[in-house]
């Protein structure tokens, strides 16, 4: 408690607090912008954040993360395009609402609903980190190992259209961060005589490429023109929901928010998939059921009360296990690792103060996105105005500024390049680009754990399956991997019963 | 019936010339003979070059379930696009000889005419605008030093 306590403190300086809102305010900007995602942001932000100690860094890139959130709403109400994927479900409500003329009534529910949802994932994050450090503490290199495994395999599942094509990403992505010394035998691999490459392909121009370039030359190549927005009506009165309406509103709140958190834990399914089946779940539970989809409130405080709490449950495998289980998360454990730190049960350990600290400072983004939501949304809804070549210049230089600044290196700006024609291409093919942050992000994590156990226990492949933890953990590996040829059969099978 | 040449086909096939390539480079590796196979830097590349090769034949002879809809990209979008992957290489090149400032400049003014912008002067009016402040932001506030070119800024 009184590391919580002087971890808040730790918060209370002008440089962190600074971070925090200007970090919850960019992220608003990101999340409201279609086109901009919240990994985009995170890792076009990251460079930005070489110059700050680990808290202030580690803090603008996590209140980003919960602003965006959020922020994912304001377009999907206003123009009926969710601005990231976890307001998709948002639209569903939300615009119907702008329709009928309560684009202010649905954008106030939202930031309500958001900052309700986000405040019950941190508390649950805050609680449970603590505990399921404890626990992993006992963790050997073979539980981290197939922890890894776990994590690469499952994202894999979830994300991936194919998952041939997922694993291939993935195990891809793995190889990639063999690139460089290694650190065992401290032989060269894969350098072919670049001196460049001998640390390895560095984490922030990879994903600069895979996820700021690849996504604007597909918006290049579609051709796609910005939108035009109706943001009239949107004075502080017109945004706050009446009292009944908050009342209606409050059993969702809380289902919602416990439900997104539990999702969000989950690795792989993040806020998209909360959102839709918070927004399910609502529908079943209310009494007014038939009205969701014609432009009801209680559908907008679902869905996002359910991602902003996905957003606090993401980060507990991130900050437990140092295993992230989406994309965002990945950049963020690259984050904790550019400034010198490894996520994990350790880090509540060596470095509470960073660790709480980034949990606080979500606790109080949250907060902060609610002001910003309620006292002055028009500003960002005006940003959906801004013409479409305008945006994606700057995001351009940004991101070619952002891959040179990191080692002062013209190689990295290639190296950028080179990784946003492939994403480009691979994306157009039904690839897709997550699993190979993800397996560039863990594959030193799962090399260094695999190798070590083995060595440890003298060759022996044995100790993998022996263990019960790292066993089970495996299994639901190989599990996640197997449920698309399971599934359909056992449907089938059903289906065959009932007949 | 022939066998159809899917795009799957030929991602898998070039794949699986780059993890065969992989594979061979990872068995070359140097070791010391009496080191443990663990310990030798070509053991976890072998393993995920192996692996990749297996799930590449796999891609390869997969029935190709995503319908191979042909959509026809116009040359229009070919040029748009080749001409900000372009940029960026101009930009790399142009980056040691000009200077951060001039080549950034040239590249947004680029950036922002080919993705739709028609007027030369709100081009060069936003290029000049963003570039001065990415400029502060990154060498002011952040202290990065950029590329000094020939021009001496």
């Amino acid at each position: 408690m009184e590391i919580i306590l002087n971890a808040f403190l730790n918060i209370f300086h002008l440089d962190t607090l600074m971070a925090l809102i200007i970090g919850t305010f960019l992220g608003i900007i990101v999340g409201c912008l279609p086109g901009l995602t919240p990994s985009m942001g995170v890792a076009l932000l990251l460079p930005l954040t070489f110059g700050m100690g680990p808290l202030e860094g580690i803090t603008l890139l996590a209140s980003m993360y919960c602003g965006a959130m959020y922020g994912g709403s304001i377009s999907a109400i206003l123009i009926g395009i969710p601005g990231d994927g976890a307001a998709s479900a948002t639209v569903l409500d939300g615009y119907p609402m702008t329709k009928n003329g309560n684009a202010g009534k649905a954008l106030g529910m939202a930031a309500i609903a958001s900052f309700i949802g986000g405040i019950i994932g941190v508390l649950i994050l805050l609680s449970l980190s603590h505990v399921l450090a404890q626990f992993t503490l006992k963790f050997g290199p073979a539980e981290y190992f197939s922890l890894g495994v776990f994590g690469l395999t499952i994202v894999v599942s979830l994300s991936s259209k194919s998952l041939v094509k997922g694993l291939i990403a993935g195990i891809f992505g793995v190889l990639l961060s063999t690139v460089g010394v290694d650190k065992v035998s401290g032989i060269y691999r894969f350098t072919y005589g670049i001196t460049d490459l001998t640390s390895g392909l560095d984490f922030v121009p990879v994903i600069i490429g895979l996820f700021a370039i690849s996504s604007i030359l597909e918006q290049v190549e579609a051709s796609f023109q910005g939108h035009k927005a109706n943001y009239k009506d949107l004075s502080f009165r017109k945004l706050l929901p009446s009292w009944a309406e908050m009342k209606l509103c409050s059993s969702t709140f809380l289902r919602s928010g416990l439900l997104g958190t539990l999702i969000g834990v989950l690795p792989g399914a993040g806020g998209t998939i909360s959102g839709f089946i918070c927004y399910n779940e609502a529908k079943r539970f209310s009494k007014n059921s038939d009205k969701f989809g014609t432009g009801f409130i209680e559908g907008v405080a679902a869905t996002e009360a359910g991602n902003n709490a996905a957003s606090g449950g993401a980060m507990v495998p991130l900050m437990v296990f140092g295993i992230p289980g989406s994309a965002t998360t990945a950049i963020l454990l690259g984050a904790f690792v550019v400034h010198g730190l490894q996520p994990g049960p350790l880090l509540f350990i060596k470095s509470p103060d960073v660790a709480y600290g980034v949990i606080l400072s979500m606790f109080i983004a949250n907060f902060v996105f609610l002001a910003f939501g309620l006292l002055s949304v028009k500003p960002f809804a005006r940003l959906l105005a801004i013409p479409v070549q305008w945006m994606n210049s700057a995001i351009l230089l940004i991101a070619v500024v952002g891959a040179y600044c990191i080692n002062l290196r013209v190689f990295d700006i290639g190296l950028m390049l080179f990784f946003g024609i492939l994403g480009f291409l691979m994306k157009k093919n039904n690839f897709t680009t997550v699993p190979i942050v993800l397996g560039l992000v863990l594959g030193p994590i799962v090399e260094n754990y695999f190798r070590r156990a083995l060595i440890t226990y003298g060759g022996d492949y044995s100790i993998f399956i022996t263990r019960p933890i790292s066993a089970a953990l495996l299994l639901f590996a190989l599990f996640s991997v197997a449920w698309p040829f399971i599934s359909p059969r056992i449907k089938k099978l059903s289906i065959f019963k009932k007949a | 019936m022939g066998i159809r040449f899917s795009k799957n086909m030929a991602w898998g096939i070039i794949f699986l010339l780059f993890s065969g390539f992989v594979l061979s480079e990872s068995l070359s590796l140097p070791y010391r003979p009496d080191a443990e196979i663990a310990i030798r830097g070509g053991f976890f590349p072998t393993i995920l070059s192996s692996l990749l090769i297996i799930l590449n034949i796999i891609l390869i002879f997969q029935k190709n379930k995503d319908s191979d809809k042909e959509k026809t990209v116009s040359r229009k979008a070919i040029i748009r696009v080749s001409s900000i992957v372009g940029g960026i290489i101009a930009y790399i090149i142009l980056l040691p000889v000009l200077g951060f400032i001039v080549s950034a400049f040239l590249f947004v003014v680029l950036c922002v005419r080919t993705l739709g912008e028609q007027s030369w002067k709100k081009a060069s009016l936003f290029a000049f605008l963003m570039v001065i402040a990415v400029y502060v932001v990154f060498h002011i506030f952040l202290n990065v030093r950029f590329p000094v070119g020939i021009l001496g800024f």
